[in-house]
């Protein structure tokens, strides 16, 4: 794999509106976590697409294996009672 | 001279040293030493293009001739632009600009704050835009002072330099010669 020269790699994060989940949006490079914020705001948050910014260092997010999705997401397969749409809403219920 | 055509030659005092600025800036596009960079250096030349055609455009008005703001902006010769020399020093290297961005960028937070408070309700207008991007600029232009002066012995050295060559260049900014370069 041929050396990235452009820095470390962040992760950036845009809560679209105030209250609402902070999204990943992309990555950025940058030599520290100031750095990482700016080009955060200047590559993802030019067209009003959001009011916060988390930016996290690339290194600090643990993913899981591919080889290990079968064991991890398979047995949510068949609980279709773990879905809201599996239950009836009672009659006059105004909010679920 | 009249109120109108001093306040017409001080916007185009203050769109000039954006629309100079905005383009020697905007000479980073594509070559900017990351990526990312690249694409903050356009939007900061952006920035400056968007202040320097709201005040060129308000200049024509008060000029009430005809011209547009693109007239004002391309149309004249070399001498009819009243920028402060800093703004069209050349680009340089990376440092140099980054020394340019942190003297001019400080001098419009300065500018913009107390121009928000201005009589004249579109220059308090635009300020009041201006001032936000101004603060990031000057805000930019620290992180990279910081990086560079505290970075290597070679990125210090072209930052001293840059501050070094570019210090004699601030004077004409709190000169009060209204708009005649003398």
């Amino acid at each position: 794999m041929a050396t990235d020269t452009q820095f470390d790699l962040w992760e950036v994060f845009i809560q679209g509106k105030s209250g609402g989940h902070h999204m990943h949006a992309g990555s950025v490079h940058a030599s520290d976590k100031e750095m990482a914020l700016k080009n955060a705001r200047d590559l993802y948050t030019r067209r009003s697409e959001g009011g916060s910014i988390w930016v996290v260092p690339s290194s600090a997010i643990i993913s899981s294996a591919p080889d290990d999705a079968a064991m991890l997401f398979d047995p949510a397969n068949d609980k279709i009672y773990r879905h809201p749409t599996f239950y009836v809403i009672p009659e006059g219920a105004k909010q679920i | 001279m009249g109120s109108k055509e001093q306040l017409f030659k001080y916007l185009l005092r203050l769109g000039d040293n954006a629309l100079i600025q905005g383009h020697r800036l905007s000479e980073w596009c594509s070559r900017g030493p990351i990526l990312e960079e690249d694409i903050a250096l356009s939007n900061l030349a952006l920035d400056n293009i968007g202040r320097a055609q709201a005040l060129l455009q308000y200049a024509s008005e008060v000029e009430g001739n005809g011209h547009t703001a693109d007239d004002l902006a391309y149309r004249r010769n070399e001498r009819q632009y009243f920028n402060f020399l800093i703004t069209e020093l050349p680009t340089g290297n990376f440092a140099y600009t980054i020394a340019k961005q942190l003297f001019i960028g400080l001098y419009d937070v300065i500018l913009f704050e107390a121009l928000c408070k201005s009589t004249d309700v579109t220059i308090a207008g635009i300020a009041a835009k201006a001032i936000k991007e101004a603060k990031y600029h000057a805000s930019h232009a620290g992180d990279w002072c910081l990086r560079l002066g505290m970075g290597t012995a070679i990125s210090h050295d072209l930052l001293q330099n840059a501050i070094n060559e570019i210090w004699m260049f601030t004077g004409e900014m709190f000169e009060m010669t209204g708009w005649i370069r003398i």
